[in-house]
């Protein structure tokens, strides 16, 4: 894959979704403006180069696709949940899933068991930590 | 480096912490369940709509001690900023409207704001002002070794170099960026308005001689009297106690009043009777003479208006903000 | 003032303020090494219990709070690449690759030599240069400002490994980034792509996060097994011996604590320049000049050492504008305003006059918290190394998101910062891949705010010339300013052809 050719469409992608929305007054204008046209060139210079070059290396080479799209999902249900339940019914699901899924060994109810000790250790002992101690709100389920 | 699993009485000693660790939870949040039916029976969450360590976190510090004392609950400060106090707003208007979460307001930016921005999240209207505590008037600074001594000789400078007199000043349509289009208006001159992030660093620039003047708030007039600025003038109808001898526009021949105003607001469609309660408990706190000395001894001028009379402030700056606006635009467009 | 200062030492040493700089010094670092708690949040906090105090107490445990949560940040640096504060950024440069090659001790112990050094120059520069230092940062206008962070901008020189024009196109998505949100001049809301949240811009600490430790998690799922293998390969040594071999190692080089400690100590007395910035400027300073500097961004010890040396300096150097002139240079330094003012103590060239035990006391406290972190330092800081080190992958990955969430979360108290923090992570991870380096990204994100700001203010300020712009281009501080950002943009290819003669004389001979 070329990956220059790649970075250059990349960025002048993100170039072109934030010009659409430019609409400025003279001085508010003049810095992202300036940002944009550069950003534009530098883009431009990435495809010639990667136009010219040779295919070479493919990204995410070394991690399995399994484990990548696994870690986002977790990560993006983890974070979505957090405006649902909260953070401490979203933190004690997801830290025994994540505690689980990167098991070694076969799951057997004793070590869900654990898990879920130490999972309500870290999120309770947080919580508790910034809403008693520091008096500084987190996320709470609606309900 | 592995946890060594297995053995029973690592599991039941790890369960008895995570057992421990729930109740010591349940036990406190009984213990936040004070007091009976009538409002306010729980902790009331006071949210700041700016960063730490500014004005308005300093004063909710001041007064959190004495609200408690007056509302009879514990009150809690956090702070949502963001946007010049845009993104807290908006958020006000979600919330829920049971009278437990009250937020810090300012004028002129809850009137601006909806103003000049396309979509600011909130109207002026949906801040449902409770009272108004404090104000900041503004006043025209200018250095030691400035060869400007009286606000005359300055307007006279700006007549006959419209434009390249600057007056530094902090933030974009704040008081102090209307304070100097008003003048502008009333003077029938040009000062350039240089924005800067905050009165903080709008002081080293008058100081360093960047500006040739400041349109900042007494607070900082003054902070920096001690560094022998003079202050030409002051915003306000009456002389400032803190400036005694800084006279007012008025007393110059120019009708300018116009200045920072803090309060707190609460949701839209929150009961009256919260609204009323809060607000006598403002009013109790801005007597509490503590809070006045440190108030005073902060620069600030000490209000006292309740819902009505704040919101009939709020309409009438309103009104006085959208002719300037439209004025300049005429001036921009024709 | 000698014997100002030799009184402000024995009260100091009284038991109540020993144990409030003590306490304060760990409760700093506790709040510092949360990554979204700023230093600023910790002082607002202390607030409301200075009021019971009197002034010199209040005074002497916000500083020494201060000190300790900039000492803080580091921590979560080094050990899972979350720098606690924006005054931490360069020092997950190194110290994070120290920690995967089993070297996160050498790492904290070399952190806290140099925390200790640079605050105690800051508090130098402070007692014995204040007037001379305020009088000078007074002549830096908005152009200078601009000038700074355009200065800042030839890092990306030595942060792109792989090509200038990635590492450009890294540090510019930064400038970009930095313009979403309310415009300093003239009002405007920009690039909000629909989303009214977006009006309050991306907050610098929630993209750190993003950028800098969503692909150490993502990492960690991913991966789970290449952690632990990384850590063995490194050795692992512990104990006493590492803390002398490292102390040593340090102190041998002594330009690197001489030098960061003067960038600490001028960038912070700036009131618009603050330990974001000073510690990439020490960092890019340090690889520029090091022996060794192709080492750097590998786990290079003086990588560490050089922006931590620079932020504490920042701590003592930040009270200079702060004390001589009434101006709060930095967030923080406003709450001590505050406290201050409360106590009817107004900041200017009288309050040393008026009230000189006072302000000795407090300025020999700072310098008093900086040597408390070393045995603090060395237990707490160590314990803490141990155990994260020891925490297996399974329970260390969520631990991390945790921190992640409540991090960006704490920022500003809003939810949909943790999202936008995600969404700058996996963008992060992915541009990674491209070849375009995060670090570029949030060096872009600190810097764009200075340029623009001085960028605007400077026209607007010079619109009584008749070309404004020229101004940029006249004042003496900024031709300064301009000769050292040519010079430090042809600095790599002067190395470069160096390198190069060097070989042809070595074939030769």
């Amino acid at each position: 894959m070329k990956l220059s050719l790649v970075a250059g469409i990349v960025t002048l992608v993100i170039a072109l979704s934030f010009g659409l929305q430019r609409n400025f007054s003279p001085l508010g204008g003049l810095f992202p403006d300036a940002v944009l046209t550069v950003l534009t060139l530098l883009g431009i210079v990435m495809i010639i180069r990667g136009i010219r070059e040779p295919a070479r290396e493919r990204p995410f080479a070394g991690i399995a696709a399994s484990g990548l799209l696994a870690a986002i999902a977790i990560l993006a249900v983890w974070v979505f949940s957090l405006g649902v339940a909260g953070f401490v019914i979203s933190g004690l699901v997801f830290f025994l899933i994540t505690a689980l899924f990167l098991r070694e060994r076969p799951v057997r109810i004793r070590v869900v068991l654990v898990d879920a000790a130490i999972s309500t250790l870290f999120v309770v002992g947080i919580y508790l930590i910034f809403t008693r101690v520091l008096l500084i709100p987190l996320p709470q389920a609606p309900f | 480096m592995n946890l060594k699993l297995g053995s029973l009485r690592e599991i039941r000693a790890l369960l008895g912490v995570v057992a421990f660790g729930l109740a010591l939870g349940v036990l406190m949040g009984c213990a936040a369940q004070e007091g009976g039916d009538s409002y306010p029976n729980r902790s009331i969450s006071y949210v700041i709509p700016f960063d730490p360590g500014g004005e308005s976190d300093i004063t909710a510090r001041i007064q959190q001690g004495p609200l408690e004392e007056a509302l009879g609950v514990s009150v809690v400060v956090s702070h949502q900023p963001g946007g010049g106090g845009a993104l807290g707003w908006s958020e006000l208007t979600r919330t829920e409207p049971d009278g437990y979460t009250i937020m810090g307001h300012n004028l002129p930016h809850i009137i601006l704001q909806p103003m000049v921005r396309d979509d600011a999240g909130y109207e002026t209207d949906q801040i449902n002002q409770v009272y108004i505590f404090q104000s900041t008037p503004n006043a025209l600074v200018v250095p030691e070794d400035s060869p400007y001594q009286s606000l005359e000789d300055l307007i006279r400078a700006a007549e006959e170099n419209p434009g390249s007199i600057t007056l530094g000043g902090s933030g974009e349509y704040t008081a102090n960026h209307i304070g100097t289009l008003l003048l502008n208006e009333l003077a029938g001159v040009e000062f350039t308005y240089v924005p800067f992030t905050g009165t903080g660093s709008a002081v080293p620039a008058l100081l360093g001689g960047q500006v040739d003047g400041l349109m900042t708030y007494t607070t900082a007039a003054l902070d920096m009297e001690e560094q022998g600025v003079r202050v030409l003038a002051v915003a306000a109808e009456e002389r400032v106690s803190q400036l005694p001898d800084a006279p007012t526009f008025q007393e110059e021949g120019y009708d300018l009043v116009e200045g920072a105003f803090r309060g707190v607001a609460v949701p839209p469609e929150t009961p009256e009777e919260i609204i009323q309660t809060l607000a006598e408990a403002f009013r109790e706190v801005n007597n509490d003479p503590q809070v006045i000395e440190q108030m005073e001894e902060l620069g600030f001028t000490l209000e006292n208006l309740g819902p009505e009379e704040a919101r009939e402030l709020t309409q009438e700056r309103r009104e006085v903000y959208e002719r300037l606006l439209e004025d300049l635009e005429e001036l921009e467009t024709g | 003032m000698l014997e100002l200062l030799v009184d402000a030492v024995i009260q100091n040493l009284s038991p109540g303020l020993f144990i409030l700089i003590i306490l304060g010094v760990i409760g700093g670092m506790a709040l510092g090494a949360m990554p979204g708690l700023s230093v600023t949040v910790g002082l607002a906090l202390l607030l409301p219990i200075t009021f019971t105090m009197d002034p010199v107490s209040g005074l002497v445990l916000m500083g020494a709070f201060y000190m300790g949560a900039v000492y803080g940040g580091a921590f979560t640096s080094i050990l899972v690449n979350a720098p606690g504060t924006p005054s931490s950024i360069a020092t997950a440069f190194d110290g994070y690759p120290m920690t995967r090659q089993g070297r996160s001790e050498e790492a904290i112990v070399g952190v806290t030599i140099a925390s200790v050094i640079g605050g105690l120059a800051g508090v130098a520069g402070l007692i014995f240069f204040a007037p001379l230092l305020a009088n000078f940062v007074l002549n830096f206008g908005p152009q200078e400002y601009f000038w700074i962070g355009i200065f800042g901008l030839t890092m990306i020189a030595s942060l792109a490994a792989r090509s200038l024009v990635l590492g450009l196109i890294g540090g510019f998505l930064g400038l970009l980034l930095s313009s979403v949100g309310v415009a300093p001049v003239g009002g405007d809301v920009r690039f909000t792509f629909g989303f009214t949240y977006l009006q309050g811009g991306v907050p610098l600490i929630v993209a750190l996060i993003g950028l800098f430790t969503v692909p150490v998690i993502i990492d960690m799922i991913a991966n789970p097994g290449a952690r632990h293998a990384e850590m063995m390969d490194g050795g692992g040594r512990g104990g006493a011996g590492v803390v002398w071999s490292t102390v040593r190692d340090v102190l041998s080089r002594p330009m690197n604590l001489i030098r960061s400690s003067v960038i600490g100590t001028v960038v912070g007395a700036l009131p618009g320049a603050g330990g974001n910035i000073a510690n990439l400027i020490a960092y890019n300073e340090a690889k520029r000049t090091s022996k060794r500097s192709e080492r750097f961004g590998k786990g290079e010890v003086d990588g560490v050492v050089a922006p931590e040396t620079a932020n504490n300096a920042v701590v003592g150097a930040g009270l200079i504008p702060l004390l001589t002139l009434g101006i709060p240079g930095a967030p923080p330094d406003a709450v001590i305003y505050g406290v201050l003012l409360l106590h009817g103590l107004r900041p200017g060239p009288d309050l040393f006059v008026a009230q000189g035990p006072l302000v000795f006391t407090f300025m020999v406290s700072i310098a008093i918290a900086a040597i408390v972190m070393i045995p603090v330092g060395l237990i707490a800081g160590r314990a803490l190394q141990r155990a994260v080190v020891s925490m297996p992958t399974r329970y260390l990955a969520p631990a991390i998101v945790l921190l992640t969430i409540v991090g960006s979360y704490a920022v500003r108290n809003n939810v949909a910062d943790v999202g936008l923090m995600l969404l700058l992570g996996i963008a992060g991870y992915v541009l990674r891949e491209l070849g375009i380096h995060p670090a570029t990204i949030v060096l872009g994100l600190v810097l764009g705010p200075i340029i623009e700001t001085g960028l605007v203010q400077g026209l607007l300020a010079a619109s009584g010339l008749e070309t404004p712009w020229t101004s940029f281009f006249t004042r003496p501080i900024s031709l300064v300013i301009i000769a050292m950002t040519i010079l430090a943009a042809l600095w790599p290819l002067w190395v470069s052809r160096r390198d190069q003669r060097a070989r042809e004389m070595q074939e030769e001979g």
